[in-house]
């Protein structure tokens, strides 16, 4: 028990110091990473509390609140699953430290039980701004009443991150299990990850229709959470109403946790094994090699990172593979909401679309890593004779060759299927290469404000550095005020007009932020 | 070939690591740099590589100041650090040809050094594999093969014989006195005594960031070894200490 204690203070010590800087001077940086913390809440809480709303609203006028509770508790395990699905194996079966501590006299229980509650805290996070403003929600709506509802709110809130924890860290090893048995582990790492994703993107295209579904198959949806959704559907009865259902939901939400942990420490050393060994062939032969110029060597150095570690592609390009998937569905179901967007008129329908391709395209952001993910490889560009310009040239191309084919594919998709006016198509695409250009160049101008070059598991600098929090939340904020700008402008200006203004700042943004990297960005970069 | 003067590096503003550092290594010659653990050898070696930033003092390559033109002064130099962290998710080859392409190496006159330079250090048939799967010693190989095709004229290794066994050390000495030969010089830091004494043509001792003793390895040596002379300049220090 002592010894679980002093890990699990390890973990929370580490996750802690990965995000904050230590040190005399280091105090204005812990302040900005405050402010990307509180950034994440806001815009978490906004979320929430919109999704409550709304399912609020339509069960309290369908008369059926009482699936309320089960409904925001499934919204919240996919959400933090959301989150934390592609970091479960990097924290739980990555780290550089697990040889020091599996040499320690310390049960491998123990060592796995401390990396799951790493996971755990991640999820308590996102659970606990989620709940907190649902509850609120749910007791205005008469969900559930009284004090005994708050009181049993504070160990739902402790016990749910178990399964969004359970389902991460099952994929994670699922992935680590066959990773290890397959020769082209990179490839096939990314592709599960992929799936998943898409999986779970999947799921949350249902979520919308949820409402209507449990409207027409009450009994169906009642069935579903006294069994395969048991967990979430005993402890959101157990919230509104009932102690028994709380006490088997929270026992259901805890198992698997437990159970996964203890199975997966007696065979924690084998899959590390596994994990590790690596062939080296001594057959290779020289061939005649093709030079290249210094630009383009470094341009493909980063691609073949971004393309060859997981946990990077997925996380920074959310944004190109929900887009795609996203267009392809909404082509398919055309027949479903193309009425409700001729109801709205073609300038809408375009700005509607354009917001949301661009709320999109600002969760693309490989740049703002890039050089957190030099780490201890940093010397070997910082050595070479090249310009800092030309290394921030070649990181901030991640993003473009992420984001163009993409977005002009998605376009041709939507002209093609006569899905809105070819040329409000064709303005949309110059906004959104501007608008690409500008978070790429941003993203760099991050990430030498807030470099983060001391992590020892990919993770803690694509997913929990200040750059890439303040990358992926900024991106997403500098959308929703272009957005608000549009909404007062659009009813005065034609689509176009507004396409080329929006551009044109864009462009101009990218251009300052461009001359601020060869000037601050080099004296910055010198300094790392 | 290198010159430095009156450096200076210090990474809280309360203790230099190095302080006002003077010396030379002149062109065909191998210098040895030695001192204690923390003297600020691999400091001043990574400030003199371009990867550390300072604001005191002058380093000069080639007649080139590294704040100034840093880009021509990296040119012409090469650095080994002392535990090579190279692209895990390259193979050998690739990483090499990305060195190559970096200094703008044309890719004829490259294929042919590393070819050279592998078959010589036996890392030929693993130059396909990935780096992640090489053992500390292979990396340190593949870093030696990519400084030397670049055939620099200024050669700055940390400790370059930690992990190399004895056919790649040999091999590494018969390499940089190539290097001197045709006119290049070498600056290695090291805490084999006996490799510095019977390698080098000057030693350079550093202690607690300051220059000891600098110049010709027979004349800093004199009658005694090497090894004398650092344990000698260890203890007046701990003493100097002491009374400071």
């Amino acid at each position: 028990m002592r010894e679980l204690i002093i890990l699990c203070r390890l973990e929370l010590e580490h996750m802690l110091y990965t995000l904050f800087a230590n040190g005399k001077g280091k105090r204005r940086r812990n302040i900005s990473v405050g402010a990307g913390l509180l950034l994440m809440a806001v815009l978490s809480l906004a979320l929430s509390f919109s999704y409550s709303f709304l399912f609020g609203m339509s069960l309290q006028q369908a008369d059926i609140l009482e699936f309320y509770f089960p409904l925001i508790l499934l919204l919240a395990v996919l959400v933090s699953l959301f989150f934390s699905f592609t970091a479960a194996k990097g924290i739980v079966f990555g780290g550089r430290d697990l040889d020091f501590l599996l040499s320690m006299p310390v049960s491998a229980f123990s060592v796995m039980l401390s990396k799951m509650t790493a996971l755990y805290l991640e999820n308590l996070v996102f659970v606990g701004f989620w709940l907190l403003p649902s509850a609120v929600v749910g007791f205005l709506y008469g969900a559930a009443s009284g004090v005994s509802f708050w009181l049993r709110l504070i160990p739902t809130i402790l016990f749910l991150p178990c399964l969004p924890t359970f389902l991460a860290a099952l994929a994670g090893y699922l992935a680590a299990l066959v990773q290890a048995r397959s020769k082209r582990r990179s490839l096939f790492n990314t592709l599960l990850y992929v799936v998943f994703f898409l999986l779970l993107m999947l799921a949350y295209m249902q979520i919308n229709r949820l409402g209507e579904l449990m409207l027409a198959h009450r009994e169906l949806v009642t069935q579903l959470f006294y069994s395969w959704l048991a967990p979430v559907g005993f402890l959101g009865y157990g919230l509104g109403s009932s102690w028994g259902y709380f006490w088997l939901g929270l026992l259901l939400c805890l198992l698997p946790f437990l159970l996964l942990t203890w199975h997966c420490s007696r065979q924690y050393q084998q899959i590390l094994s596994s994990l590790r060994a690596q062939t080296v062939h001594t057959d290779f032969r020289l061939t005649k090699l093709k030079s290249d110029s210094p630009f383009w060597a470094l341009f493909k150095k980063e691609t073949e990172r971004l393309f060859f570690t997981p946990m990077y592609l997925v996380n920074t390009s959310i944004g190109s593979i929900v887009l795609i998937a996203l267009s392809v569905y909404l082509v398919a179901q055309k027949s479903s909401w193309m009425p409700l967007l001729s109801l709205l008129g073609s300038k809408n329908a375009s700005a509607l679309f354009l917001a949301g391709i661009a709320f999109l395209l600002a969760t693309i952001y490989p740049s703002s890593v890039a050089i957190s993910l030099e780490g201890k490889n940093l010397w070997l560009i910082k050595e070479a004779p090249l310009s800092p310009p030309m290394i921030f040239g070649a990181k901030a191309a991640l993003n473009l060759i992420l984001a163009w084919p993409v977005v002009l594919v998605v376009l041709l998709l939507f002209y093609f299927t006569g899905t809105l006016p070819g040329v409000s198509l064709f303005w949309m695409l110059p906004v959104c290469m501007g608008l690409t250009a500008f978070l790429a160049a941003g993203g760099i101008c991050l990430n030498l404000r807030f470099p983060k070059l001391d992590w020892e598991n990919e993770t803690f600098a694509v997913k929990n550095s200040a750059s890439a929090m303040f990358a992926y939340f900024g991106g997403m904020a500098t959308v929703l005020f272009a957005a608000v700008v549009w909404f007062f402008l659009l009813p005065l200006f034609p689509f176009w007009v507004l396409c080329f203004g929006t551009t044109a700042v864009f462009v101009l943004l990218t251009l300052c932020l461009w001359q601020l990297l060869c000037h601050w960005g080099t004296e910055q970069f010198i300094r790392l | 070939m290198l010159t430095i003067r009156h450096f200076s590096k210090a990474y809280t503003e309360n203790k230099p690591v190095v302080e006002n550092l003077s010396f030379t290594v002149p062109a065909g010659q191998i210098t040895g740099f030695i001192g204690h653990n923390g003297a600020g050898k691999t400091t001043t070696l990574r400030c003199v590589a371009g990867i550390l930033n300072f604001t005191e003092g002058t380093i000069l390559i080639d007649g080139r100041d590294i704040h100034t033109e840093p880009v021509k002064a990296k040119q012409v130099t090469a650095f080994l650090p002392d535990n090579p962290e190279l692209y895990d998710f390259m193979t050998g080859i690739k990483y090499l040809k990305l060195v190559a392409d970096l200094y703008r190496i044309p890719m004829q006159e490259c294929s042919a050094q590393i070819k050279e330079i592998a078959e010589r250090y036996d890392m030929t048939g693993v130059l396909g594999s990935q780096i992640s799967g090489y053992s500390h010693g292979m990396k340190q190989k593949l870093a030696l093969i990519s400084a030397l095709m670049r055939r620099p004229k200024l050669l700055l290794l940390d400790e370059p014989f930690v992990g190399l066994d004895p056919t790649a050390a040999f091999v590494t000495k018969e390499y940089l006195k190539e290097i001197c030969g045709r006119g290049g010089a070498v600056l290695f830091s090291t805490h084999v005594l006996e490799v510095a004494e019977k390698l080098c043509d000057r030693v350079a001792i550093i202690s607690h960031g300051r220059l000891v003793v600098e110049g010709p390895t027979a004349e800093v040596v004199g009658q005694e070894s090497l090894e004398s002379i650092f344990m000698e300049i260890s203890s007046t220090q701990k003493e100097e200490q002491g009374h400071a």
